[in-house]
């Protein structure tokens, strides 16, 4: 019985999609163009990147308030690396510099929150939130308040099209499936639902919930990061206000997707359609011409009524065991 | 877990089929007989009433022709990217005409160069500054060193009426850091440096914000009681220096810059000495109608500057009619 209204949860999320789209359709038939199926993708990428993250800490039952803040340092670090690199080295070394920057910083970042929650340890939510002011402050520190500009290199990995896709597309679709492969068919896949299922009989089965806790945190930090890069390659610029309540749009994600705040229950395919919901009604509305506000107010009664199906789902399912 | 694997791998097919077929052009244009004209205006939020203004007034406009002014603005003024995804949604629907007043120049370029490879005809009102990339019809706005200037000649004559000669000492209210600030202020100083006998005690910061102009001018007003004059950059500040003076017990000139219906009404009740208004809905009124003139090609000036005029007591009620 648990099991099939499990199911039944997740076929409901393909459904309410498939709705989705459905609708979005038939009010705007430009809906369905191949360029606006693209750019629905490409405006989910930068959240649905970080949200693998957010789906593995929200999985041992922890959370990142940082990452919108990580995604705006690491993105201006990386930047002006890449721009003091591109002066005196060729075009690819500002590149790989930049990319590397970034990367690094977030991935900094993330090692940070890890190590507070499990050797103080702080809770996740505060540990977080301390890290989201740090960065936040960093990174209008070193980019003196001011946008950095994206390199021509870096900007053009942002907006390659390889075969006519988005590499931004195609970067996202790669790192779902090492998430989901990771998740599923390895021992740090299994370790993570451990220890959101419970810590204590995970600690007491010899998992190693230190190591296991530091990596996803770093692993979030880092995909951070990689969101940082698409989103300064894609504007050309990167401002140190980026991604200014990204980490709830992330969290949102995650949660529509199915994963539950508890830990332990959800996977990261789950919440490549919580992105790809929201992505698809701010696009439809936005094609409808719809304000903004009103937007928030959409997305903010589905997660309500995707959590809500959540708890409805697994009451019925425990009646259903007894 | 089968089923979201699948809507997975039918998504990359649609990308990779999308990828193998020419782009775009599938749909009918927007101006295909019976389908009126679209316009669509781009804010950089809707929080403030000088947008609200502008956009009715560009929508009324529309109505006189049987055209449809849609409105798309973020949440906030720091949503860089949410601005350049609905221009993405105009551009993918065809509309006839976008115009823009960017977050931020530099991040919206690119959106304007996709429009631009689409053929749709890119207006930016509300800023004469020119964009670094991509091509822009027309720039619709006001000049706002003109407006600072303006503001600085009234001041002196203030000065002058109350001392019998320019002199005496004013105090400079900024807005956040950039090109509005400086445009403003610059204007401003350069008429008050006219006059050497006039002393700018300070330029501080209060961005923007009513509250925080008000804690700025009581700490002035207490280091330096003798302050004739507060130039703001924005009329919310200058209101808030009317409120710091009154508390106070003094008597001081505030002069703003915007001619907010509030504001008039300050100005009306004597708490706000002046301010240059800069008509809203005449600069909606004003981009529509160069729109317009661009659809039926007629030729169009590359700058096109909106009226701006300074509101005291002598002259509120012509304003304030309704």
């Amino acid at each position: 019985m648990a099991r099939i209204v499990r199911v039944l949860r997740k076929v409901g999320v393909v459904v309410f999609l498939a709705a989705l789209c459905a609708v979005m359709a038939a009010r705007q038939p430009e809906f369905l163009s191949m360029d606006n199926i693209k750019d629905v993708l490409v405006q989910i990428s930068g959240i649905a990147i970080a949200a693998v993250g957010m789906t593995l800490v929200i999985l041992t039952a922890g959370i990142d308030l940082s990452v919108g803040s990580v995604l705006a340092l690491s993105g201006c670090a990386g930047s002006l690396a890449g721009l003091r690199c591109a002066e005196f080295g060729p075009a690819w070394m500002g590149v790989s510099v930049g990319f590397a920057a970034a990367i690094a910083t977030g991935a900094v970042c993330g090692l940070l929150n890890g190590l507070m929650v499990t050797k103080i340890p702080l809770t996740p939510f505060i540990a977080t939130l301390g890290v989201m002011g740090v960065a936040r402050g960093m990174a209008y520190y070193i980019s003196h308040s001011s946008p950095v500009q994206v390199t021509a290199g870096m900007r053009a990995i942002a907006l390659a099209r390889p075969l006519g896709i988005p590499f931004p597309i195609i970067l996202m679709l790669a790192i779902y499936a090492i998430g989901w492969l990771a998740l599923r068919h390895t021992r740090f896949g299994r370790n993570v639902y451990a220890i959101g299922g419970n810590e204590e009989s995970a600690r007491l089965s010899g998992i190693r919930i230190h190591t296991t806790k530091i990596l996803v945190y770093t692993l979030t930090g880092a995909l951070a990061a990689v969101s940082g890069l698409i989103v300064a390659g894609r504007l050309a610029w990167m401002m140190p206000q980026e991604g200014d309540g990204f980490e709830l749009d992330v969290i949102a994600a995650v949660v529509i997707g199915g994963t539950s705040l508890a830990g332990g229950q959800g996977n990261v395919l789950g919440t490549l359609l919580g992105a790809l919901i929201m992505g698809v009604v701010r696009n439809g509305l936005n094609l409808a011409a719809v304000d903004y506000n009103v937007q928030k107010v959409v997305i903010g009664g589905i997660i309500i009524a995707a959590v809500a199906v959540d708890v409805l789902a697994r009451r019925l399912g425990r009646a259903g065991n007894k | 877990m089968r089923n979201l694997l699948s809507l997975i791998i039918i998504i990359v097919g649609i990308v990779l089929l999308a990828g193998c077929g020419k782009p775009g052009s599938t749909l009918p244009a927007a101006d295909a007989p019976g389908k009126p004209i679209v316009v669509g205006f781009v804010s950089p939020a809707l929080t403030s009433t000088f947008h609200v203004t502008l956009i009715e007034a560009a929508r009324k406009e529309g109505e006189k022709l049987g055209w449809k002014v849609e409105s798309l603005a973020p949440d906030r003024e720091t949503n860089f990217a949410a601005q350049v995804d609905m221009v993405q949604a105009l551009v993918r629907r065809k509309v006839n005409a976008i115009s823009i007043c960017a977050i931020n120049d530099s991040a919206i370029m690119g959106a304007v160069e996709q429009a631009n490879a689409a053929g749709i005809p890119v207006f930016v009102h509300n800023s004469l500054m020119p964009l670094a990339g991509g091509k822009v019809e027309a720039y619709i706005g006001y000049d706002q060193q003109k407006a600072g200037r303006l503001c600085g000649e009234y001041a002196a004559e203030l000065l002058k009426k109350k001392h019998g000669d320019y002199t005496g000492k004013v105090y400079l209210l900024l807005g956040i850091p950039g090109m509005h600030t400086t445009e403003r202020s610059t204007g401003f100083l350069s008429a008050i440096g006219a006059h050497p006998a006039i002393e700018v005690v300070a330029k501080t910061p209060a961005n923007w914000e009513r509250q925080q102009a008000m804690n700025v001018a009581a700490a002035a007003l207490k280091a330096t009681p003798d302050i004739d004059l507060f130039f703001a950059c924005s009329d919310a500040m200058a209101q808030g220096a009317a409120q710091a003076a009154r508390e106070a017990g003094k008597s001081v000139f505030t002069i703003g810059i915007d001619g907010n219906p509030d504001t008039l009404k300050d100005i009306k009740d004597g708490v706000v000495t002046a301010s240059c208004a800069v008509y809203p809905g005449e600069m909606g009124r004003i981009t529509l109608e160069t729109i317009r003139r661009r659809i039926e090609g007629q030729p169009i000036p590359p700058k096109v500057e909106t009226p701006i005029q300074i509101i005291d007591q002598t002259n509120v009620d012509e304003l304030l009619q309704p």
